[in-house]
């Protein structure tokens, strides 16, 4: 049951460090996949793969026009990642606050 | 960067930090964790789920170097390593900021093209009188 959660998960689409580069090249603007392949010097069904895996968990739109297939990112699906970012980063300021406390404390002695 | 001999093996950490965080148990044990160490009894409560699947999840955990686990005591206590979650962070805020910025020229496009619209009088074609 643990298996199945993650190939719909946001949090395994973007484990992938081409698909990275995939979305951050896409957040510029909307691509043609050829477009894609050229710029990041990746092969065509490599990219069409990593895009059906963005696609799959709604990090990236498609449209088509004629026989072009355009791609877009899509702002709503990076969501449940800030969410959880959120979260970790109310932690992480309290831990900074708590290392600083207790450096001034050691000063202090 | 990476050379393509480590590529096989070894991600990135950034992607295997991302791939551990890709199960809502464990995101949900993390989320547990930073209010301070725990036990694997204590971690499993809120779940319904056997030990063993678990410290399986723990398991992985560890493995991607998000959890170390207390020798000394008996109960091995498991702890949140947090630098690697910055990262992860630190990676999703970006993204959402070259989002943002992408919004911004998008709202000086049309800013742009309405202060044109305006400067030179009723461009648009409305309706078909010429």
């Amino acid at each position: 049951m643990a298996r199945a959660a993650t190939t719909s998960d946001a949090f395994n689409a973007v484990a992938e460090p081409r698909r990275r580069e995939i979305l951050n090249y896409l957040v510029l603007q909307e691509r043609p996949v050829g477009e894609i392949v050229d710029a990041l010097e990746m092969e065509q069904p490599s990219v069409s793969k990593h895009l059906r895996v963005l696609k799959d968990v709604g990090l990236v739109h498609v449209r088509r026009e004629g026989r072009q297939m355009f791609y877009r990112t899509n702002a709503e699906a990076i969501r449940p990642l800030h969410e959880w970012t959120e979260t970790f980063e109310r932690y992480w300021q309290q831990q900074l606050i708590r290392v600083k406390e207790r450096a001034e404390e050691n000063q202090d002695r | 960067m990476a050379t393509k001999h480590s590529q096989d093996h070894s991600p990135d950490q950034l992607s295997a930090t991302l791939a551990a965080l890709a199960d809502p148990t464990r995101r949900g044990i993390l989320a547990h964790l930073m209010s301070g160490e725990a036990s694997v009894t204590k971690l499993a409560e809120p779940f319904e789920m056997s030990m063993a699947a678990i410290s399986k999840h723990l398991k992985v955990l560890e493995q991607a170097g998000l959890i170390s686990r207390g020798r000394a005591a008996q109960w091995r206590p498991c702890r949140i390593k947090a630098a690697p979650l910055k990262e992860v962070s630190d990676w999703v805020e970006n993204y959402r900021m070259a989002w943002e910025k992408r919004l911004d020229r998008l709202h000086d496009y049309l800013a742009d093209v309405q202060a044109k619209e305006k400067k030179h009088g009723r461009t648009t074609f409305k309706g078909g009188h010429k």
